[in-house]
């Protein structure tokens, strides 16, 4: 009680000290003398100046600092600028909008910040994002000179072309500037394995309603699959191991038969590696979804 | 015998004699010789018989030999606005050399070809080549060169010029002709020659191409004699073309090298501060080793795309300056600046943002080289250890020696103090989201908006910035994450860099597939918009969208600061300023250069729609713009 009693005085104190303001003239006199030139047109601030709306600071010390600034700020004087004036301008600061409660064009961007290890790997050449006994992946732009390092059959899966895709054989090197810039390299080793016998009592994980197939030999299968919000795939069974190359940025929530959830996030050219032997079925949970599968015989 | 029969045979003798480099003497030939035989153009000239056929055409000239050179050095673009002084050469390019590497870009001023070569060859890493008038053409390009002079980048530029008085036409070639063509620019261009005969030519053109990219970088100029680019020049005469060799980058001295590893694993609060540090694809990788090996927090200031704006270590909007006990600056144009604030009111002072011990590492090649006249070289900065090297270059045995130095206890400080900057990275990308969304929905259009509905429109596609930052927030918001998606800015700030250099870039970009992206100012444009047709003209893809505030805007609040000071009409101080009444209609003026244009946009829901329309126009291979009213900064 007695902290609501010091906070009400505050603010009567704080209100009994700002003269009344006409909002209207106030945003004349903002662009008139100038104060939009750093502040901007709403006092939202911007690279010259500090956003000064809707909440200014106290008005007794918003009167100090324009008369005796402490940095590059202009000073404005009795002279050109009456205490009058600046109640007005105070009153238009205040009465600008709050911003909205949520922008989806700001917080629907999915790319987090990332933590050190994830960021010495994917996003600067030299190393590759995964390296295991079937595939060596890499995500390749024109601008490296040097890299991959393909050494045997490869599938190059464009990033900036969705849907794209080009096989190459023997170290060859796809042409990335073709493939728009950036892909994902897939370099196959020898470790070739026999499908699994499908006993899940569910169907194969490919083909499935809706993919296309986009090419086929007698190392691999790749596929070209959109994910609809609100429709899961079919409960299926991976009998082959595959590698998933995303084009959108998305979450995938992934049910197994017996109830148990995962989601996992991904953005434009998340690469992942997933094992064979799995059944489940997915759902988009956010943003939208695609991806070029590889499927590895 | 004409002069140019005797020349022609002198360069066969002389090839026979002293094979393969013949001195082809432009300058030594009797004048009086050639004075009372050269066919003056005239009534009675063009009355009289026919003058022998042999004197009046060449199957090979002085100029094709020049390009022989030019295709040596790898030129892929030459970018001129014609010039009669470069005549020979022009049309060398085009003939003899079928056009291709180098191939011509049509420029509309020489500002636009010299800033297009400076965009270029900070995205690919090497020079292009600019025609230019030695006189009217080389005065037109003198403040890009200027801007790629402060920003160490590396321009190849050929200036015609008529040095022989007794050869030149009558009337212009007079006026287009002086003594000292590169004199005008010497003070900010790192080399130039003029040489006095082809072989001089191929060694002065090689040795031109090697000054340019050896650290620090910097345009470089020749001046070619328009009659040596005439020149007819014997079938068979062999005039070698010397060997390249750039030298590789010069790397810190060990010992430096080894101290300044002793200070920075020793910090307990190292900054990374780095300017135009970038020069290969390998630097960001380089950067983000070390400091994920020190864990150390790094200010971008971003001369060049130096550091993914996403690491958790990236503490460009944090305030880590002034923890810091060792602060190692790469590449910086102005280090004092980095550890100084100052105070631009009627007294100017200054004070030091440090504090008190802190240890200051200066890696930069701006110690290996720099000029008097012109002060780009900023206030002196009272390092502790000035290491007179390329800094990418020597981050690799920086990396070594920290990791050497390195403990098991210093490794988990390191990794308490990484977690530490990671949660504050990911707080001010917070609050930028949050700032961000302040007069989102204002007219006219906030520079956050701005930037956001951009990247919400190019984020899945292989793009780059490679102009304006939309007031800062493309840096704040987008996520840079590869080497090649930002080149930074004019380096001398000298206004009408940003369109040029946007098509230039975008002329880089163009066979890698990318999406060239460019935050356009009004005022940069107005300098000299006919860049818009060279886009158009020669298909490059470029997607401009305009930060149209109407003004010289960062001129209009010095006007403003004056106004201030002197209380005698602060509400005057748009005068001289504002690009208003009328307005510039930006897509009028882009739509009759010939490129595809949207706006005026006032409305910020009308913005992402057309910025959609724009880029699928870009993704066909055309240049498109959208013009956009914004809030002044």
């Amino acid at each position: 009680m007695r902290y609501l009693l010091i906070l009400a005085a505050a603010v009567l104190l704080q209100t009994s000290a700002t003269p009344a303001g006409d909002a209207d003239n106030g945003k004349t006199l903002f662009v008139k003398v100038g104060c939009y030139q750093c502040h901007n047109y709403e006092g939202h601030g911007g690279a010259a100046g500090a956003r000064i709306a809707p909440n200014p600071p106290p008005f007794r010390g918003f009167v100090s600092y324009v008369r005796s600034p402490k940095g590059d700020m202009p000073p404005y004087r009795e002279k050109t600028l009456s205490e009058q004036d600046l109640a007005d301008i105070y009153a238009y600061l205040r009465s600008r909008p709050r911003p909205p409660a949520a922008v989806p064009l700001l917080t629907s961007d999915p790319v987090p910040v990332r933590n050190p290890a994830a960021a010495s790997s994917a996003d600067v050449s030299g190393k590759p994002l995964i390296d295991n006994e079937r595939v060596t992946v890499w995500d390749v732009t024109a601008a490296d000179p040097n890299g991959p390092r393909v050494e045997g059959d490869s599938v190059w899966v464009s990033v900036s072309r969705p849907g794209e895709v080009v096989v190459k054989s023997k170290g060859a090197r796809a042409d990335i500037a073709a493939l728009g810039g950036r892909a994902i390299a897939i370099d196959l080793k020898n470790a070739s394995k026999p499908p699994l016998e499908n006993k899940s009592g569910y169907p194969n994980a490919f083909p499935r309603p809706g993919v296309r197939k986009v090419l086929e030999n007698e190392r691999i299968i790749v596929w070209d699959y959109s994910w609809t919000p609100n429709q899961p795939t079919p409960m299926h069974f991976h009998d082959k191991d595959v590698v998933v190359v995303y084009l959108a940025d998305g979450a995938l929530k992934s049910t197994t038969p017996d109830g148990q959830s995962t989601t996992n996030e991904f953005s434009v050219g998340t690469t992942r590696f997933n094992l064979r032997d799995r059944v489940h079925t997915e759902v988009l949970a956010k943003g939208s979804g695609r991806a070029v599968i590889t499927e590895l015989k | 015998m004409n002069r140019r029969g005797f020349l022609k045979r002198t360069a066969a003798a002389s090839a026979a004699l002293a094979a393969p480099a013949v001195p082809v003497d432009a300058q030594s030939a009797s004048q009086r010789t050639a004075a009372s035989t050269t066919p003056i153009m005239s009534a009675v000239a063009e009355n009289a018989n026919p003058p022998d056929a042999d004197g009046l055409t060449a199957d090979r000239t002085g100029s094709d030999f020049m390009v022989d050179v030019l295709k040596s050095l790898g030129l892929d673009y030459i970018c001129a606005n014609p010039g009669s002084s470069f005549r020979g050469l022009h049309e060398s390019v085009i003939n003899y050399g079928s056009n291709s590497q180098p191939e011509l870009i049509t420029c509309c001023h020489e500002e636009s070809s010299v800033a297009m070569g400076h965009g270029y060859a900070k995205v690919e890493g090497k020079p292009i080549g600019v025609f230019a008038h030695g006189t009217v053409g080389l005065q037109h390009a003198a403040m890009a060169i200027y801007n790629a002079w402060c920003d160490r980048v590396p321009v190849y530029i050929m200036l015609g010029n008529q040095l022989d008085a007794t050869m030149r036409r009558p009337g212009a070639e007079w006026a287009h002709s002086v003594q000292d063509a590169a004199a005008m620019v010497r003070d900010y261009t790192k080399w130039d020659d003029t040489p006095m005969s082809l072989p001089h030519f191929a060694e002065s053109a090689v040795r031109a191409y090697k000054i340019a990219l050896t650290p620090p970088m910097a345009p470089v100029v020749l001046v070619v004699n328009s009659e040596m680019q005439e020149h007819a020049l014997a079938g068979d005469a062999k005039i070698a073309i010397p060997k390249l060799a750039v030298p590789s980058a010069p790397q810190g001295d060990s010992g430096a090298v080894a101290e300044a590893a002793r200070l920075l694993v020793a910090a307990e609060h190292p900054v990374i501060v780095a300017d135009r540090f970038a020069r290969t694809p390998a630097a960001m990788k380089h950067l983000v080793e070390l400091a994920e090996t020190l864990q150390a927090a790094v200010i971008d200031q971003g001369g060049r795309m130096n550091f993914p704006t996403r690491h958790p270590l990236n503490q460009s909007q944090a305030r880590a300056i002034a923890d810091a006990d060792v602060i190692l600056g790469l590449e910086l144009s102005d280090f004092w600046g980095v550890v100084n604030s100052y105070r631009d009111q009627l007294n100017r002072t200054t004070r030091s943002v440090t504090r008190p011990g802190t240890k200051l590492i200066s890696i930069t090649s701006g110690d290996l080289y720099v000029k008097s006249n012109y002060q780009d070289f900023q206030r002196y900065a009272e390092v502790d250890l000035a290491i007179a090297a390329d800094a990418e270059a020597t981050l690799p045995p920086l990396i070594e020696a920290v990791k050497r130095q390195m403990t098991g206890d210093r490794k988990r400080v390191f990794e308490s103090r990484g977690a530490k900057l990671a949660e504050a990275g990911s707080a001010a990308f917070d609050r930028s989201r949050l700032e961000a969304s302040y007069a989102w929905d204002a007219s006219p259009v906030s520079t956050a908006r701005l930037s956001a509905e951009m990247w919400a429109q190019i984020k899945n596609e292989d793009w780059a910035l490679v102009n304006g930052t939309g007031g800062g927030w493309a840096r704040r918001l987008w996520n840079f994450d590869k080497p090649y998606q930002w080149i930074g800015g004019s380096g001398g700030a000298g206004v009408g860099y940003g369109a040029p250099a946007a098509v230039g870039a975008a002329l880089a970009h163009k066979k890698h597939g990318r999406l060239a992206v460019n935050i356009q100012n009004d005022g940069d444009l107005m300098y000299a918009p006919g860049v818009l047709w060279t886009a158009a003209h020669h298909r490059i893809p470029l997607l401009s969208v305009m930060h149209n505030n109407r003004a010289y805007h960062q001129e209009l609040m010095h006007v403003q600061k004056m106004c201030n000071r002197h209380s005698r009409g602060v509400d005057r101080g748009r005068i001289g300023s504002e690009l208003v009444d009328p307005p510039i209609d930006y897509a009028k003026v882009a739509q009759g250069l010939g490129v595809y244009a949207e706006g005026p946009i006032i409305d910020p829901k009308d913005l992402g729609p057309a910025i959609a329309r724009a880029v699928a126009i870009v993704k066909r291979g055309e240049p498109a713009l959208v013009d956009v009213v914004c809030q002044p900064r």
